[in-house]
């Protein structure tokens, strides 16, 4: 599924960029590569509905890397079924500005960001409470 | 034949006679006397080209058969006068000796015959020609040193020029008496060379003795610089064994197997890091691998989410749907009743009063529903469409819920746990590492290569050991053979001893000679200094400035001045005229020196010395104790000047007679006459 003609996935500043790679140096067994972890960043922000504005933008990686499946796409069609596919990874990409934010807040705060957990807590229950 | 070189002591010339010697064609005779110390100057003048220079080669070719430069002698063309002779008297005042020195050539259809005869005394020298040049150069003058007796100016000039060197070291040395002692070295040798071929006589009859002997004393050396070599060796070899003895026993120390055993540790510990390190990357790779989907594990509960609201607005639209198909099957209803004034479904007649209200039910339907149809459509499509989507997420849940994470998850404590490992790993390896560094880097590597770089040179001395000794039992085994011989032949050699002993002896002497010479060389020399300096102080314009005369270094003989305040100029570097004041410094103290007392003869001399240098010559010469003969230049005409004019007051008195060279134009020939122009007695 095409993102449109945009080809790149941007981050809001240097200074989030430079928390993904901390992060993939730091935590390789939980953010193998940059995709991984924006694809993580995305679906938290997704899940936890925050999104965040990027005043500017930072190259992180290439577009086709992060949905080889189509499912963000697919949950973005059904959010903004009246937006362009460019304007929609745009919203993917504020999701995934929350859901960094939210895991280095995590991990700043406990020590560590216990995404198994994460995960499979809020997977198994069929609930967002 | 030696001499004893001071018996020549005091030496006069009395008298010249000459014959067909360049222009004196008659015999021509100078008759000098024998002047007393008072008087000892004889001067001879003559204009230029008149003969003055003749004189002087007169002397050197009758004393030595050699003219002085490069001129030669001339013959007149009259066949029955065809002989020239020189003829010097010399008159040797400490012995009362008389000798004559005839040299003659006589011009014979077979060529030249030249005859030297000395008369001593009245008696002729029955000698060879060679022991009579022999006789007057250790008698009268040796050739060598003669340019110092009999000079000209040219040759001031040349010795200036040369400012001393090898030319002069040979004539000093000459003079020192070294050249006499060479000659004892000489003779010396003459005796060895008697003594040696005597031996080689012996030695003719038992050479094999003596190349046995030879080779004997040449394996005898060999034994022992073998055995020396072999002992060297043997004490290499245990010095190099007990080396390695402590080195060994240094490895076999309880700490060293500490250590080697820390190291293998280590050596385990890094290969088990490195295994670990690889099994790491592995899994890292598959975590990649797995990790790319596990982001829909988040996104389940976000479609799950969605495919709720889709089920909602489903069930919303088949309501509605279901309503409009209610009221569509109504309207049909309410038209075919009004239509046929009975109930469709129960066939029972209906009231027109309550068709009224029927029709009115019907109206007020077909208002509110005007297009029904398109209606049922539109929520007929919206209700495809959402389903599509259901059906999509449906299957991504699906897709999701086939994920199995725990895969995932058991690599990432797998990875954690090599991670520990490795952590562990490395913890323990600082820790023996650390312990390592204590007991010193590498030491039991370094002591093992130190151990098998002995082991390798003792190897390399037992190789030598093992070659040296067989040597040496050939060796001893060839001595053995030979001495066997050598007692066969030895009784016949028992003179060769004795005069092996004589040469050695004699070889002893002519060191012990030669050593001589180079201390009389070095004793005398300062006094020749001495000489050479006073005259040089007398002669000079510069007696303020300079201190003394020297040679430049005591393995030449190029002169030095030196000045007063000890600085040495560069001797290139001095006024020409000052070169010459040098030279005949160094010319006239050598003279002085010397032992010799021949008779000096100067040749037009004092011309090109300056005025005050000229002066000072003429006062040396009127107090040398040597027979001073000048040949000065003077002006034939009436009335005419010689070059010594200005020097009347210091010499006058000295002078004992004085000639006049004569020349006649017209038969080109010249005689002398004796003259009287400055007083001589």
């Amino acid at each position: 599924m095409s993102w449109g003609s945009k080809g790149k996935i941007y981050v809001s500043s240097e200074n989030t960029k430079k928390i993904y790679d901390r992060l993939v140096k730091d935590y390789p067994q939980y953010f193998p590569s940059l995709s991984v972890l924006f694809q993580i960043s995305a679906a938290v922000g997704m899940f936890l509905e925050k999104k965040k504005e990027l005043n500017k933008n930072v190259e992180l990686v290439n577009e086709y890397s992060i949905d080889k499946d189509g499912t963000f796409a697919l949950i973005l069609e059904m959010m903004y079924p009246d937006l362009a596919p460019e304007q929609r990874l745009e919203e993917l990409e504020k999701f995934a500005e929350a859901g960094i934010e939210y895991i280095l807040k995590e991990i700043e705060t406990n020590g560590s960001f216990i995404i198994d957990k994460f995960v499979y807590k809020y997977s198994k229950e069929d609930s967002y409470d | 034949m030696l001499h004893k070189r001071w018996e020549i002591d005091k030496m006069w010339l009395s008298k010249i006679v000459v014959k067909n010697f360049k222009p004196y064609r008659d015999e021509t005779s100078i008759d000098f006397g024998f002047p007393s110390t008072n008087r000892h100057i004889t001067i001879i003048y003559g204009d230029n080209g008149f003969g003055k220079t003749s004189l002087l080669d007169a002397v050197y070719w009758g004393l030595y058969g050699k003219l002085s430069r490069d001129t030669y002698l001339m013959f007149n063309d009259d066949p029955s006068d065809n002989e020239m002779f020189v003829e010097l008297h010399f008159y040797d005042e400490e012995y009362n000796e008389k000798i004559i020195v005839h040299r003659s050539v006589e011009n014979k259809v077979s060529g030249f015959k030249e005859t030297l005869e000395i008369i001593r005394n009245g008696e002729a020298l029955e000698l060879d020609a060679l022991d009579l040049q022999s006789f007057i150069d250790e008698k009268i003058l040796p050739y060598d040193i003669s340019k110092f007796f009999f000079f000209d100016a040219e040759d001031i000039k040349s010795i200036a020029e040369k400012q001393g060197g090898e030319e002069v070291k040979e004539s000093v040395e000459l003079i020192l008496g070294v050249k006499t002692i060479r000659k004892t070295i000489e003779d010396l040798n003459s005796v060895k060379k008697e003594f040696e071929n005597e031996r080689n006589k012996i030695l003719k009859d038992s050479r094999e003795y003596e190349e046995l002997n030879d080779k004997l004393r040449e394996i005898s050396k060999q034994i022992d610089e073998k055995e020396k070599r072999l002992e060297k060796i043997r004490i290499e070899i245990k010095s190099l064994k007990t080396k390695r003895r402590e080195l060994r026993a240094q490895l076999a120390d309880a700490s060293i197997q500490e250590v080697r055993e820390f190291e293998s540790r280590r050596k385990k510990l890094e290969e088990k890091i490195t295994r670990l390190n690889s099994e790491k990357q592995k899994i890292k790779d598959e975590i990649k691998e797995l990790s790319s989907n596990i982001h829909l594990l988040i996104l389940r509960s976000v479609i799950k989410y969605h495919l709720e609201d889709i089920e909602t607005k489903l069930k919303e639209i088949s309501k509605k749907r279901e309503e409009l198909e209610n009221i569509q099957n109504r309207i049909i209803l309410l038209e075919k009743l009004i239509e046929e004034n009975k109930c469709p479904v129960c066939s029972k007649l209906v009231l027109s009063g309550d068709v009224e209200i029927y029709q009115q039910e019907l109206k007020e339907l077909k208002k509110m529903y005007s297009d029904l149809p398109k209606t049922r459509r539109s929520i007929e499509d919206e209700y495809v469409r959402i389903s599509v989507k259901y059906k999509k997420l449906k299957e991504k849940l699906d897709e999701i819920d086939k994920i199995r994470p725990e895969a995932l998850f058991e690599l990432r404590e797998k990875f954690r746990q090599i991670e520990n490992d490795i952590k562990t790993a490395e913890k323990e390896k600082a820790k023996i590492s650390k312990r390592l560094e204590n007991f010193g880097v590498s030491l039991v590597s370094q002591l093992e290569t130190k151990i098998s770089e002995i082991t390798a040179k003792i190897t390399q001395a037992g190789d030598e050991e093992k070659r040296l000794r067989k040597e040496l039992d050939d060796l001893k085994k060839e001595k053995r053979g030979i001495d066997h011989k050598i007692d066969i032949l030895a009784p016949s050699n028992s003179l060769l001893g004795g005069i092996q002993r004589k040469l050695q002896l004699l070889e002893s002497l002519e060191e012990a000679l030669n050593e001589y010479i180079h201390k009389l060389i070095d004793l005398r020399r300062e006094e020749l200094i001495t000489e050479a300096s006073n005259v040089f102080l007398k002669l000079t314009n510069k007696k303020e400035e300079y201190e003394k005369f020297e040679f430049s270094s005591e393995s030449n003989y190029k002169f030095q001045i030196i000045c007063k305040e000890g600085a040495k100029p560069d001797m290139n570097k001095i006024s020409y005229g000052e070169k010459e004041v040098v030279a005949l410094s160094f010319i006239l103290g050598l003279n002085k020196y010397s032992l010799i007392k021949a008779p000096i003869i100067t040749d037009t001399l004092f011309g090109r010395l300056s005025p005050y240098v000229q002066e000072n010559l003429a006062i040396l010469f009127s107090n040398a104790e040597s027979q001073i003969i000048l040949l000065v230049l003077k002006d034939m005409r009436e009335n005419g000047k010689t070059e010594i004019d200005h020097l009347a007051p210091w010499l006058k008195d000295k002078i004992y007679n004085e000639y006049l060279i004569i020349r006649d134009q017209n038969k080109r020939v010249s005689h002398i006459e004796k003259v009287k122009i400055f007083g001589g007695e």
